[in-house]
């Protein structure tokens, strides 16, 4: 113990959740309904559903074959339910018997293997009101934030959010490496042009090899496609917020990954190994970011915003869900000049321009934050009453037949 | 709900600006400045950077030269590089793509 305890709920191999979510997770977009049907009404179930489609081939499957077994494998998942129609790209049981490893209860439901659609949803309701009224009886208990891992990132970027939510994030982040923790960022597209940095962290002479190779990768990705990424950044709108150059908008970002070692780089739908500062290799785009993160096995994510138009959505940007219930995001703005946004975010941070707070006094409110999500505070976008569904879009990086 | 105009900024003086590292030549405008306003440097600024008098009318979250900057010489700001000058830059002159280009594209104006 390192004396940072948290109450979460200790799982059956060890690790922490801080959440308990019935994850329903179908396999295919064919199975995507069952999920719906399945998970309806029904308190802490959660249908995940993705874009994956059969049309995927090689390492897109693999890859979404390990998204949906780190979905399941995450702590805050408290129980699984699979979800499969039997032709599915990725088999069902695979997933199951991945995810059953943890030694949480799963079960694995395929349409080839019941009578009808209509008995696969009875099943699976019936399975997940059980787990429901399992689920009531657990009791949180004293934990170490050595096991949580921490997900980190910024969206709707401006002036200030480089200069305030970014640096004392930044803080955070080494408070919690110090601790025992685990922390993961990514926006392998952001890094383009501060990747230098980042390199002279490396822990050792591979990991400075990853990070260039994942960078040199994402940038032939996009030359590839006609584009030439350095050229087109920053973007007009940046230079018109008073960013100059490439490298001035990465540092900005990179700033909130303070200043520890990095341990590792990883591949979306991959888990970190081990405490410490790690990278994903994944792009820029918030669903893909938040799946990669869910998978990684992170428990809580701290999401810092500028101002502007981005601050003004009271949900989250890129979803129209505020995210997946597997992880609790604590929102952090910056600027100023928002003021009517506050109220969509858990911390402001801009206090630290106007004088008004110090650096350090905004980091621990943000650290303080983070372990009251933790021991289950609900943070502004669990409160905030959310519409809709979201298919959630996975990363694809080859064709599709 | 206020848009990019700032009506927070005060005429006749007084703006403020935030130097996010101590090393750094640059800082960062809180408010918008015009051509003779004193700015106030705040954030990590060094002792010896008190106040800066502006030479031209910057923007909000735009940036200002807190030191001389020479041609060629490296920009700096979060203690770190984001450009070389590309002219020279007195104090208290505007900071963009006018006058810095980038290290890390290459032929770029920025």
């Amino acid at each position: 113990m390192t004396g940072e305890v948290v109450q979460g709920y200790r799982r059956p191999n060890g690790e922490v959740g801080i959440r308990n979510v019935l994850l329903v997770l179908p396999v295919a977009q064919c199975a995507n309904e069952l999920a719906v049907r399945c998970a309806s009404g029904i308190d802490g179930a959660f249908p995940l559903l993705t874009t994956q489609p059969c049309a995927h081939l090689g390492e897109d499957n693999e890859a979404a074959k390990n998204c949906l077994i780190g979905w399941g494998r995450n702590p805050n998942a408290a129980a699984v339910l699979v979800l499969g129609i039997g032709c599915d790209a990725i088999a069902a049981d695979e997933v199951a018997d991945a995810v059953r490893e943890t030694g949480k209860p799963v079960t694995c439901l395929t349409l080839d293997r019941c009578e009808s659609w209509e008995r696969v949803v009875g099943s699976g309701r019936c399975w997940l009101i059980d787990q429901a009224r399992a689920v009531r009886g657990m009791v949180r208990e004293a934990v170490d934030i050595a096991d949580l891992t921490l997900g980190i990132k910024c969206g709707g970027s401006d002036a200030t959010s480089a200069l305030a939510g970014n640096p004392a994030i930044g803080g955070v982040v080494d408070r919690w490496i110090d601790a025992g923790g685990t922390v993961v960022f990514s926006e392998t597209t952001e890094l383009i042009g501060a990747e230098h940095l980042l390199m002279a962290r490396a822990a050792s002479e591979n990991v400075r090899d990853d990070i260039e190779n994942v960078v040199t990768a994402t940038i032939e990705r996009i030359e590839a496609t006609g584009v030439d990424p350095r050229g087109t950044q920053p973007t007009p709108g940046n230079i018109r917020g008073g960013l100059t150059t490439l490298e001035e908008k990465s540092l900005g970002g990179v700033l909130k990954t303070g200043t520890r070692p990095i341990r590792s780089v990883f591949p979306w739908g991959g888990r970190p190994m081990g405490p410490g500062l790690h990278l994903m290799d994944c792009p820029a785009n918030v669903p893909q970011l938040l799946l990669g993160w869910a998978a990684a096995g992170a428990q809580c994510l701290l999401f810092s915003v500028g101002g502007g138009l981005p601050a003004r959505i009271p949900s989250l940007i890129g979803t129209n869900v505020g995210g997946i219930p597997l992880l609790p995001i604590v929102k952090i703005l910056s600027n100023p000049r928002e003021l009517d946004a506050r109220a969509y975010f858990d911390i402001y941070a801009g206090g630290v321009l106007e004088g008004t707070e110090t650096m350090d006094g905004v980091g621990d409110r943000i650290w303080q934050k983070t372990l009251a999500t933790a021991s289950g505070e609900h943070t502004w976008l669990e409160r905030y009453p959310l519409q809709g569904i979201q298919m959630w879009e996975l990363l694809v990086r080859g064709p599709t037949v | 709900m206020e848009t990019g105009n700032d009506t927070n900024r005060t005429c006749g003086g007084d703006a403020r600006a935030w130097i996010a590292h101590e090393t750094d030549n640059v800082a960062t405008m809180l408010t918008p400045g015009t051509n003779g306003d004193t700015v106030r440097l705040a954030g990590d600024a060094p002792e010896d950077l008190g106040r800066i008098l502006l030479l031209e009318s910057i923007p909000v979250d735009h940036k200002v030269a807190v030191r001389s900057i020479a041609p060629d010489e490296l920009v700096i700001k979060f203690g770190a590089r984001i450009g070389r000058a590309s002219t020279a830059i007195p104090a208290g002159g505007y900071v963009h793509v006018q006058n810095v280009r980038s290290e890390r594209v290459p032929g770029a104006g920025r």
